[in-house]
C-alpha cells in the first residue's frame, strides 16, 4: 500500500514538474513512464500558460492596449522560461512577469517606449503588490489618496497638514486590523 | 438517494466579479449562484461584506478548486480550515470539489489534473475524501475533470471509475456535461452509453459550458457559448437523473448579461420539458 502511495505520488510529482517548470529544465527531464502520450503533457502545460496569460491581461488592461500585439509573445517567452508555483500563485506570476519586463534586453520590445509599459505594468500590478509587500507601499498608496483628499477639501495649509497626520494616525491603526486589496 | 434528498435549487450561474451588478439587477432570472470557495478566504472585509450580500439573496453552492483532493501526499490541512469557514459561514445544501490533483510535494500546478484511474489514486482519493468531510458536514459532490493526461496503467474506464468514487465515499456527482463530453471525443467513446453506467440518484448538480477545437482535440475553455451537442447531452442527462441544480459555467470571453440569461432560460426550459414528459 505505501509503495503504491510513493509510487503515485512519484509520478504526480513528476508531472507537476512539467508542467510548472521553465521549458529550459523541462528539455532536460526524461519521459514519464506511466504517460501514454508525451503530446498530452505539452496540451496541458500549453492550458497552464494560457490561463496565466489570461490573467496577466486581465491585471493589466492598460499595458496590453499599449503593447498591443507583442503582449502574447512577450508573456509567453517569460511564461516559457519561468518556473510557476506557490500561494496565490497565479498573482505572484503576473508581479513576476512585470518584473521580468524590467530586466529584460530592451531592444526585445521593437519599437515600444520600453520605460513607459514598463511603468505601466507596474502602476496597474500595484494593488496586488500592496497584498504582497512591505507596509511603505500600502503607505505610498494612502499617501497619495489623503493629500487628493485634502486637496478636494480645500483645507488651509495649517489645517491640512494636521488633517492629513491624522488620517495617516488613524490609517496606521487600521492597517493592523486588515489590509489594503 | 442523493438527488431525492437535497433540495432542488433550479439554474443558475458561477459568480463573477464581472457580473456583480447584473446578478443583483436580474435577481428574478436566477435560480441559484455557485461562488468559488477559494475567492472568499481572504479575510478581508471587502470580500467578507460581498459574502455575506450575496449569501442573503442568493441561495448559494460554494465550489472548491484547490483542495487537491487526489494528492497522494495528503490534504493541505490550512487550505481545508478556510473551506471550512465558508462553507460553515453560507451553511449550503453541498458544498463540491474536484476528483483531480493540483498540488503536490509544495508544488501548485495552478491546473486541475486528472488522476490515474487505478486502486492507488481511488485509495488516496478515498483517504482524502474522508478527512475533509470528516471536517465539513454538508454534503460533497465530485466533480469530474477533461483529461489531457493518458494514463498507461489505468485499470478503470472513466465511467466505472467515477462510479465506484462515488460509491466507495458515498458521495454524490456534479456532472461536468461538457467535460463528459470532451473526453468522449478526445478519448473516443459513447457519452451516453458513459452516461447510463453513472449511478443516476446520485447526480446530484452540473455544470454546462462551451468547449472549443484545436484540431482534433476539444478543448474546455470556459469561455463559448454552450455548443448544441452540449445542450442535446444536457437533454438526455436531465432525462436520465432527477437532478437538483445547473450551472452555467462561463470564465472567459464574458458575453452581456442578456446572452448569459438565454443560456439559463434555455436549461430550464430542458429540465421543465423532461419533467412534463416523466
Amino acid at each position: 500500500m505505501d509503495n503504491e502511495r510513493e509510487e503515485l505520488e512519484q509520478l504526480q510529482y513528476e508531472i507537476a514538474r512539467r508542467l510548472t517548470q521553465s521549458i529550459d529544465e523541462s528539455n532536460e527531464t526524461q519521459k514519464i513512464a506511466y504517460i501514454k502520450q508525451e503530446s498530452g503533457l505539452m496540451r496541458s502545460r500549453e492550458t497552464l500558460i494560457r490561463k496565466r496569460l489570461s490573467h496577466a491581461k486581465h491585471l493589466l488592461p492598460v499595458t496590453v492596449a499599449q503593447v498591443g500585439s507583442h503582449f502574447n509573445e512577450l508573456f509567453r517567452e517569460f511564461a516559457e522560461r519561468n518556473h510557476f508555483n506557490g500561494k496565490d500563485a497565479i498573482n505572484q506570476d503576473v508581479l513576476r512577469f512585470v518584473r521580468w519586463l524590467t530586466i529584460r534586453p530592451v531592444a526585445a520590445l521593437d519599437g515600444l517606449n520600453a520605460e513607459m509599459v514598463v511603468q505601466l505594468a507596474e502602476r496597474e500590478t500595484m494593488h496586488i503588490a500592496c497584498k504582497t509587500r512591505p507596509f511603505y507601499i500600502r503607505f505610498h498608496r494612502f499617501d497619495w489618496e489623503i493629500v487628493r483628499q485634502a486637496d478636494s477639501a480645500t483645507l488651509p495649509k495649517k489645517r491640512r497638514t494636521y488633517w492629513c497626520v491624522f488620517k495617516i494616525i488613524r490609517y496606521q491603526r487600521s492597517v493592523r486590523l486588515w489590509p489594503i486589496g | 438517494m442523493w438527488s431525492a434528498d437535497l433540495p432542488k435549487l433550479g439554474v443558475g450561474i458561477g459568480y463573477r466579479d464581472a457580473y456583480r451588478y447584473d446578478v443583483f439587477r436580474y435577481i428574478d432570472d436566477i435560480d441559484f449562484m455557485e461562488i468559488t470557495a477559494d475567492h472568499f478566504f481572504d479575510p478581508h472585509p471587502k470580500s467578507n461584506q460581498l459574502l455575506s450580500l450575496l449569501s442573503d439573496q442568493f441561495k448559494l453552492i460554494p465550489h472548491g478548486l484547490g483542495l487537491s483532493l487526489g494528492s497522494a501526499d495528503g490534504l493541505d490541512r490550512d487550505y481545508l480550515q478556510k473551506l471550512k469557514q465558508v462553507v460553515d459561514t453560507i451553511q449550503p445544501a453541498w458544498w463540491s470539489e474536484h476528483i483531480s490533483f493540483c498540488r503536490v510535494r509544495g508544488i501548485d500546478i495552478g491546473h486541475l489534473t486528472a488522476l490515474p484511474k487505478t486502486r492507488a489514486a481511488l485509495r488516496c482519493l478515498s483517504e482524502n475524501i474522508r478527512i475533509a468531510t470528516s471536517e465539513i458536514e454538508q454534503p460533497l459532490i465530485l466533480e469530474n475533470v477533461t483529461q489531457s493526461i493518458e494514463y498507461k496503467n489505468d485499470t478503470f474506464d472513466e465511467a466505472s471509475f467515477l462510479g465506484e468514487v462515488l460509491d466507495e465515499n458515498d458521495c454524490g456527482l456534479l456532472l461536468d456535461v461538457t467535460n463528459l463530453y470532451i473526453n468522449s471525443v478526445n478519448y473516443r467513446f459513447d457519452p451516453l452509453k458513459a452516461l447510463w453506467r453513472l449511478p443516476a440518484d446520485r447526480i446530484v448538480q452540473l455544470h454546462f459550458v462551451g468547449f472549443y477545437r484545436e484540431g482534433d482535440i476539444l478543448v474546455d475553455g470556459h469561455a463559448h457559448p454552450t455548443n448544441r451537442e452540449i445542450w442535446h447531452l444536457l437533454d438526455e442527462v436531465v432525462r436520465y437523473a432527477p437532478i437538483c441544480g445547473a450551472i452555467l459555467e462561463r470564465d472567459e470571453h464574458l458575453p452581456p448579461f442578456s446572452e448569459i440569461l438565454r443560456e439559463i432560460d434555455t436549461m430550464r426550459e430542458i429540465i421543465d420539458q423532461s419533467s412534463v414528459e416523466s
